[in-house]
């Protein structure tokens, strides 16, 4: 199939047909006098191509010239289209209107949001904002960002750091808070819980155990020295310490499974707000599972749009049995956990060992978990003033 | 007389080691697989159809045998034909 070229549809082509003798001749005198031609084809003995609108006219008398007959059989391109639109005029300037108070409107703040802040309010982080001139409503043009964080930090001495940024028309005040550090009091380093000592590092006071030592929770590990006015102890005692958790496991449980039974729902994300577009707004289900999936939205979705597809899996409880091997996993697997959790993340897991016990009579199967670990077991009691 | 002209240009183009299509007004064919045949440097379009296109040329002229071939551009010097080509061949 012949076709005008792309831009020619855009801006505007004509569809000619041209039936005669001999259309070449017809071509050849276009081509001659600069007319352009293009996608020409034969369709049922005739010629069929395309030509601008404007060049139209200066086709005729050549066809006449090469005893041709053209017809025009289709029209296409905004050339078309602004002729037929000028003659609603109040349509174009509706549409220009439009087109203008969009233009405006994408160069004004609609949104101000504030990240980031935990103990200084928003309103008072906004109010600062607006003596700098950034508000809902203000002209991005006039917004000059390095201002507002200028004046904000100036305005709130609580804050450590303010970044403003300007996404389309939402305007993203970013703030740090500074963290205010604790007044030293002066004490001992005391052990956190029991241990066995690996190795003292004494920064300030006196060491009162060493390598080796069986130490309990509470005992003092390095003394300061009250005659001194910052006599504070410090230092760290790094020492072996074990964790214990146990964990029962019963053969016969009742679980949540999933029926088959399911229910979607399309929710619009409008900077965290849902919005219900398909779907039943309440869940048939009296026990249900929940799945989100998000379409959209970006990077930042509090400042963005996208659609959620939630998924209701129905839930039904059924008495589920168990092997003594399946139970005994299982309890590992939770222990393990259970340990893992306990460990702050600074303390480094030496050895983890498990017991089992299967009791089929009691229909349980019981794990205890022993984690030797190491870690930093010193920490400051102040002294009572 | 004239073939010795263009004997005597042919030599000449040759021996300076011009381009033979410009100096002598040949055609240059362009044949792209079996979609596309470009003529360059062309006298106009003499015959058309679906199955035949024949292009006047200095020298003679270039015919296109094929199916659904259609011309694409055509320009003073230049025309694209499309379709399923099956020969290209001079006449003169």
């Amino acid at each position: 199939m012949g076709a005008a070229p792309v831009l020619w549809n855009l801006i505007g082509a004509v569809k000619v047909r041209v039936q005669g003798p001999n259309p070449a001749r017809l071509l050849n005198l276009c081509v001659s006098r600069g007319i352009p031609v293009s996608g020409i084809r034969e369709e049922d003995g005739a010629l069929v191509f395309y030509t601008l609108p404007w060049r139209y006219r200066e086709l005729r008398p050549l066809a006449f010239k090469s005893r041709c007959r053209p017809q025009v059989i289709g029209r296409s391109g905004l050339w078309f289209l602004w002729s037929k639109v000028r003659k609603r005029q109040v349509l174009v300037a509706s549409i220009l209107v439009l087109c203008g108070v969009l233009y405006y409107l994408s160069g004004s703040i609609w949104v101000v949001d504030v990240r980031g802040n935990s103990r200084v309010s928003k309103e008072r982080i906004l109010g600062a904002a607006v003596k700098a001139g950034l508000y809902r409503g203000a002209r991005k043009a006039l917004i000059c960002t390095e201002f507002v964080d200028a004046i904000i930090s100036g305005d709130i001495p609580e804050l450590g750091w303010v970044y403003t940024s300007i996404h389309g028309t939402v305007a993203v005040i970013e703030v740090r808070e500074k963290v205010e550090h604790p007044v030293d009091r002066p004490g001992d380093m005391v052990a956190r819980r029991d241990g066995l000592v690996k190795s003292v590092l004494v920064l300030s006071g006196n060491p009162l155990v060493k390598a080796g030592d069986t130490v309990k929770a509470g005992d003092i590990l390095i003394a300061g020295d009250p005659s001194v006015p910052s006599g504070t102890a410090r230092g760290e005692v790094v020492a072996s310490t074990w964790y214990k958790a146990s964990v029962e496991v019963p053969l016969r449980e009742v679980q949540p499974r999933r029926t088959g039974r399911r229910v979607e729902v399309r929710l619009l994300n409008l900077r965290g707000n849902l919005i219900p577009l398909f779907g039943s707004r309440t869940v048939p289900f009296r026990w249900y599972e929940v799945e989100d999936s998000v379409a959209g939205g970006g990077k930042e979705p509090e400042t963005a749009i996208s659609i959620i597809t939630r998924t209701y899996y129905e839930l039904a409880w059924v008495e589920a049995e168990r092997s003594p091997a399946e139970a005994r996993d299982l309890a590992r697997k939770r222990l393990e956990d259970i340990v893992r959790r306990q460990l702050p993340p600074s303390v480094k897991l030496i050895d983890f060992s498990v017991e089992v016990k299967i009791a089929p009579d009691q229909g349980v199967v019981v794990a205890t978990g022993l984690a030797q670990a190491e870690e930093n077991i010193a920490v400051l009691k102040p002294w009572p003033q | 007389m004239r073939s010795k002209m263009k004997e005597l240009h042919k030599a000449m183009a040759e021996s300076l080691g011009l381009p033979l299509d410009l100096a002598l007004d040949l055609p240059r064919v362009i044949v792209v697989g079996a979609v596309q045949v470009i003529i360059l440097n062309h006298r106009g379009l003499i015959q058309y159809s679906k199955t035949k296109l024949v292009a006047g040329v200095g020298g003679g002229q270039v015919v296109v045998d094929g199916e659904g071939l259609e011309i694409e551009e055509i320009g003073p010097e230049d025309m694209a034909v499309k379709g399923v080509i099956r020969s290209v061949h001079m006449e003169a």
